[in-house]
């Protein structure tokens, strides 16, 4: 799964104060984000992780929390890696 | 008892369910696939009505929790026929504001529906009412005393305490029946509500939309975060009619699916609460053709009191006009010393005079005798309510906004007083002085950059004081940034320079 740790990140930079979030922490129901903190979001996660989301998987739905938005990078990526894990360095 | 409602009707809850007669089946009301029939929303909020007058909430103004789903509608009807005013509250402000408001206002009791989170108003002295334990009925009751006033609407304070604007059925009724007409809504309009309930755009997403025998969708708050998502409700749905804030609808301009003839049901879009920055406007024209576009001006102490149905002519100016006055409703410019000024082209403050006029703020009356203007019009002195937004009339008679001159500012169609932040901001023990910034931005009108200086000894950072102030102030209050600093820059008379933290925030951009 991408990194939570860079996705945690990200997220509480586009949030003014940088609030403690932890992973189940629903950003979008806690008004934690708004049409600003998305869209820098959005332009966090594609220059951290080099890829662009395609327009349909920018859904409400992937905001919920960080773990979802971590697996919306994973789906835009292409990454089948099992949850939570990561490869052991060879 | 009859409740045949005739022409000369007078209260809100009467027109808009008055098609519980005339069209039972027809859907009034649609969220996440689960509709209700005008017949059906009568009965429920008949039902809540008598729950209320069971519960002894029969005169102190009931609160209603506006988390948008068909139950809070439930909820705004049954106060009316209960004849009790309702006060929309925000479920996401902070308690502490959240409890102000409560106070003010004299609630006793809060209706909320099922899925809003009670956010420790468990605790609170009120009683807690869920919308969806009132059993419907049919049966017809008219309360006995019935209060004129329809809801009280808070609005950010300049010093800090919110103020709530009584809004009377005797201002609402008269401005629907001009609204409806305006926006020439009807019976096979589908109307998308996409506004916050706590604002006042609920009375045409809700009241002139159910009058008028239209179907309402109602969009959760989160989805409207998203355009993209807005774009496939008001393509789902054939939506006819949609009111949006200008921040509300530049974002679907971002949907590459709206330009190619995505939207065709769509008849009429109408905006207020902010000013539509032209070009954006021109973008948003383009991509929708075959839509008109209404420009409706006004604060929520009028509610809107002018419209502009926009025209490519409109479109070539610099601003977009507000128009011209509503049914029965009065606009002159007055200068510096009160005076009308009748000449074309020259700046006055905005003022109004017409049924739509709140009556003034609850439990202030130094504010609302401050806010009014006595002028001698024609040999008649009357009061007229002062916006405090400056414009000029041009040579056609179409009325223009300039700005204002206070510290009031826009958000994403959201008001704020500067001064309501500074001055939370300055409550907290480690701040000395508070200055917040107005940023323009081209998508959310403003966005707010504030500095502090702290108090002599106190160490906190900027995001220390923003965490805090998330507990107290709502969240479209919150400063982008918030920077410490040594000291304030001052004007050579030892003025705080504004002007110079504006520059300054303006290019460290956001």
């Amino acid at each position: 799964m991408a990194q939570l740790d860079v996705v945690m990140r990200v997220v509480r930079e586009a949030i003014p104060g940088q609030p403690d979030i932890d992973q189940e922490t629903d950003l979008l129901a806690a008004g934690l984000i708004d049409s600003l903190s998305i869209i820098e979001i959005v332009n966090g996660l594609e220059g951290e992780f080099n890829f662009s989301f395609p327009d349909e998987a920018l859904v409400p739905e992937i905001f919920t929390n960080i773990g979802s938005l971590a697996e919306a990078v994973d789906a835009a990526l292409g990454d089948a890696a099992p949850k939570g894990g990561r490869e052991p360095a060879a | 008892m009859d409740c045949r409602m005739d022409s000369t009707t007078t209260r809100i809850e009467d027109l808009v369910l008055a098609r519980a007669d005339t069209s039972p089946d027809a859907v009034a009301l649609r969220r996440h696939g689960d509709t209700i029939s005008f017949s059906a929303l009568r009965a429920r909020a008949r039902g809540l009505a008598a729950m209320l007058e069971t519960e002894g909430a029969t005169k102190a103004p009931v609160g209603v929790l506006t988390h948008t789903s068909i139950d809070t509608v439930v909820a705004m009807l049954g106060c009316l026929i209960a004849g009790v005013p309702y006060v929309p509250i925000d479920p996401g402000l902070p308690a502490a504001r959240r409890d102000v408001i409560l106070s003010d206002a004299g609630v006793e009791l809060v209706v909320h529906d099922e899925e809003v989170d009670l956010r420790g108003l468990i605790d609170r002295d009120v009683t807690l009412l869920a919308s969806t334990s009132a059993s419907p009925s049919t049966a017809c009751v008219v309360a006995e005393e019935r209060s004129p006033v329809a809801s009280i609407l808070y609005t950010s304070g300049s010093t800090g305490v919110p103020k709530g604007v009584v809004v009377l059925h005797e201002n609402v009724v008269p401005f629907m029946r001009w609204a409806e007409r305006v926006i020439a809504l009807d019976h096979d309009d589908v109307v998308l509500c996409q506004s916050p309930l706590h604002f006042d755009m609920h009375i045409v997403d809700l009241f002139v939309a159910l009058a008028a025998g239209a179907s309402v969708v109602l969009v959760d708050r989160a989805t409207t975060l998203f355009p993209r998502a807005v774009f496939e409700a008001l393509a789902a749905n054939r939506v006819t009619f949609v009111l949006g804030v200008p921040s509300s609808l530049i974002g679907l301009l971002r949907v590459p699916a709206l330009g190619a003839a995505g939207l065709p049901a769509l008849r009429t879009i109408a905006y207020g609460g902010e000013e539509f920055p032209v070009a954006q406007l021109r973008a948003l024209a383009a991509l929708v053709p075959h839509a008109r576009i209404i420009n409706m001006y006004g604060p929520v102490e009028t509610n809107a009191v002018t419209a502009l149905v926009v025209t490519r002519e409109h479109l070539e100016l610099a601003r977009v006009p507000i128009g011209r006055p509503a049914e029965s409703t009065s606009i002159i410019l007055i200068d510096d010393d009160g005076a009308i000024i009748d000449q074309p082209e020259v700046e006055g403050e905005i003022a109004v005079h017409g049924p739509s006029v709140s009556p003034g703020y609850l439990n202030d009356p130094e504010l609302t005798r401050a806010s009014r203007a006595v002028v001698d019009h024609g040999g008649t002195r009357t009061e007229y309510y002062r916006t405090g937004d400056y414009g000029h009339r041009d040579v056609e008679g179409l009325l223009h906004f300039r700005g204002r001159r206070d510290q009031r500012v826009k958000t994403r169609g959201y008001r704020v007083e500067l001064g309501d932040l500074e001055a939370t901001l300055e409550r907290h023990g480690a701040v000395e002085l508070a200055v917040v910034v107005p940023v323009p931005h081209e998508e959310h009108t403003n966005v707010l950059h504030a500095f502090v200086t702290l108090s002599p000894e106190e160490l906190i950072t900027g995001d220390e004081l923003l965490r805090w102030l998330r507990s107290a102030v709502p969240s479209f209050m919150l400063p982008r940034r918030l920077d410490v600093r040594p000291s304030m820059p001052r004007t050579a008379s030892g003025k705080i320079d504004r002007q110079a933290l504006l520059s300054e925030a303006a290019n460290q951009g956001s």
